[in-house]
């Protein structure tokens, strides 16, 4: 199982002082950041893609995971999340094939659809086509990393004729994929459909809802035939504020979240806490609300949380990676490991999807000759073929 | 066999002793002896918004829906019929009231008689259910009785204002049972079909689901939870389709 940190560059003011940091300060920090998730032994670094203040996120993340690559030596580095809905599919392919190159293959990406309705027109989508997009979209980028001269042709970009992305994927194995959803149960079924992994972000929603979420996904992966239900790839994220002294945690956190752009001025950190997986406290705290979400979410392979928003400051985001490092992970890798069937995969990385697709493992989109989806898709042939001939 | 009908209140009671409330339950006691009238057994519920006033608040800033807020919703769900009573200001429902219907689920409504009633201190407020909650009830595939109901403080006073008001929630209230009891009565999974209505749960009744016996309760699904089925979840081929 892998752990790690996602983060979406927001710029907020801080509540407590007034100050506001700078672009180029915030971005500054956030590849510190990312530097010191690996120095203190956790696996990953995400970031968000965004085109509009008060976020730095970059619009294009090979940008900013190039660069911490070439610092870093282990750190796998993912988006959280990648807009399938207004990239391009051929730079999607192109950028993230570049800097897969340059990590050695220590990139991932976690698809989205963006939850910005303005996002779209810049790029000349239509937010009424957002599932459409995602489907036809994420459709063409398989196609690109596997297939060289491809004759294509969809609904939202131009046609495509004998055209091969540049370079092509490492060991040519692109990299791994996540389709990131809170809430549609198309996204899920996308997931499941190719074989990839599910991330559900897992911040403002009751646990009862992710789970039905992550439940209709490990289900149709089983149905597409990728294996087992309780073998399909899970990531949750999740957001935590921690001091030594649980009282200390909620004194400090109060002013951010209560400020926060996203829930302030809305519900009390206790009662967000209590209803989504908000948690603010002790290292100890963490740990425990964390062990349970395997409680409902099954065993799964990557847990990724939020701690560098709302305005903290940034040595307050680093004291953060510290408590995780020193007091968090350590005790969650032990205790995640115990009873974890031995059939449960880990978290896919380059090395274990070079092994998978040269003993020819590759999931076969849709479901191989074994699956109940092909056995569904015969029978409703040969269901077609009896009224044609009647 | 009589017949059962479950009818919730959805009411914005702001004081303990307000005429909202004296409105629903004047309104709720008449369904109640309309029905017994013609043997159908009544049960009625009254939800009131105020106690959900934060609830409502949360979601509207953060998307989150509390468990009270989610136990609401289901209530409105479960129930055959929804009557809705509120105090109007400067000429529409409190906004607490319409918030509630504005948060609630697409297609919350789909098949369920719903019965407006407003409280105002003047008729000159009185068609502010019409113009404001009959839409927003019709968006939801509620189906409003054509009778509304509003209270003036000159109904709670005058003798003739007293009477008039009776015979309006009796006229309305009638309405409201015989239309219920139609859309009850009526063949459940043949209506199911034509109005798109996931029955979530009549797959687990099985068999009982299409036998009389099932009652009224057989297809009172939640359209929420069944999009999250994988047995009826839209396969992703025919997403696919054409796209590839």
């Amino acid at each position: 199982m892998e752990f790690g940190i996602f983060t979406i560059g927001d710029v907020t003011t801080d509540p407590t002082d007034g100050t506001t940091v700078t672009e180029h300060q915030r971005i500054k920090n956030t590849v510190e950041i990312a530097k010191k998730t690996e120095e203190v032994g956790l696996d990953v670094f995400a970031t968000g893609q965004h085109h509009n203040p008060p976020f730095v996120a970059p619009a294009n993340p090979p940008v900013l995971l190039s660069n911490i690559a070439a610092q870093t030596s282990t750190l796998e580095l993912s988006t959280a999340t990648t807009l399938i809905t207004t990239t391009d599919p051929v730079r999607i392919a192109e950028d993230y094939s570049y800097a897969q190159h340059l990590s050695e293959g220590r990139i991932s990406l976690i698809m989205g659809r963006g939850n910005t309705g303005p996002v779209y027109p810049w790029f000349g989508k239509d937010i009424r086509q957002g599932i459409g997009l995602a489907v036809e979209n994420y459709n063409l980028l398989y196609r690109l990393w596997r297939e060289r001269n491809l004759d294509w042709e969809g609904q939202f970009r131009t046609p495509l004729n004998g055209f091969t992305v540049t370079p092509t994927p490492l060991d040519e194995v692109p990299p791994f994929v996540w389709h990131g959803s809170i809430r549609s149960p198309e996204i899920a079924e996308q997931a499941a459909y190719y074989g990839d992994g599910f991330f559900h972000n897992n911040i403002f929603w009751p646990t009862s809802h992710t789970a039905r979420m992550v439940q209709l996904y490990r289900q149709r992966y089983e149905y597409y035939g990728h294996g087992k239900a309780s073998q399909a790839i899970v990531g949750l994220g999740g957001q935590v504020f921690m001091r030594k002294n649980s009282q200390d945690a909620v004194r400090e956190f109060r002013p951010y979240f209560d400020n926060a752009p996203v829930y302030g001025h809305g519900p009390s950190l206790e009662d967000f806490s209590t209803q989504t997986p908000l948690t603010v406290g002790s290292p100890q705290q963490v740990i425990e609300r964390t062990l349970s979400f395997r409680d409902w979410a099954g065993d799964y392979q990557r847990q990724l949380f939020l701690i560098d928003h709302a305005g903290l400051p940034h040595k307050t985001v680093l004291e953060q990676l510290d408590l995780l490092g020193e007091e968090v992970i350590p005790v969650l890798r032990k205790e995640f490991a115990k009873d974890r069937p031995a059939d449960v995969p880990d978290a896919p990385n380059h090395q274990s999807l070079v092994i998978r697709h040269r003993e020819g493992r590759d999931p076969i989109p849709g479901g191989g000759p074994e699956s109940r989806a092909f056995a569904d898709r015969q029978a409703a042939a040969a269901e077609k073929e009896g009224a044609d001939q009647a | 066999m009589s017949e059962t009908m479950k009818i919730v209140a959805v009411t914005t009671s702001l004081s303990e002793d307000s005429t909202t409330l004296k409105l629903t339950d004047r309104i709720l006691s008449t369904i109640a002896s309309v029905g017994e009238s013609v043997g159908i057994e009544i049960t009625t519920e009254t939800l009131n918004i105020r106690s959900l006033s934060s609830a409502l608040t949360d979601m509207t800033l953060t998307g989150f829906r509390s468990e009270q807020l989610e136990a609401a919703f289901d209530t409105v769900a479960e129930a055959d019929a929804i009557v809705t009573v509120s105090p109007v200001y400067k000429v529409a429902p409190v906004g607490l009231h319409t918030l509630f219907w504005q948060l609630i689920d697409e297609r919350a409504l789909t098949r369920k008689p719903v019965l407006i009633a407003s409280t105002g201190g003047s008729p000159r407020h009185s068609l502010a259910g019409e113009t404001v909650l009959r839409p927003m009830l019709s968006y939801l595939k509620g189906i409003v009785v054509p009778t509304t109901v509003f209270a003036a403080t000159d109904d709670w006073g005058s003798v003739e204002g007293g009477r008039a008001l009776t015979t309006r929630i009796r006229q309305a209230g009638e309405e409201f049972v015989s239309l219920t009891s139609t859309i009850i009565g009526s063949g459940r999974d043949d209506l199911a079909e034509v109005t798109g209505v996931p029955d979530a749960e009549s797959g687990a009744a099985g068999a009982g689901a299409g036998s009389p016996a099932a009652g009224p309760s057989a297809d009172r699904g939640r359209g929420g939870e069944s999009e999250f089925d994988p047995e009826r979840i839209t396969p992703f081929a025919q997403l696919l389709e054409g796209r590839s």
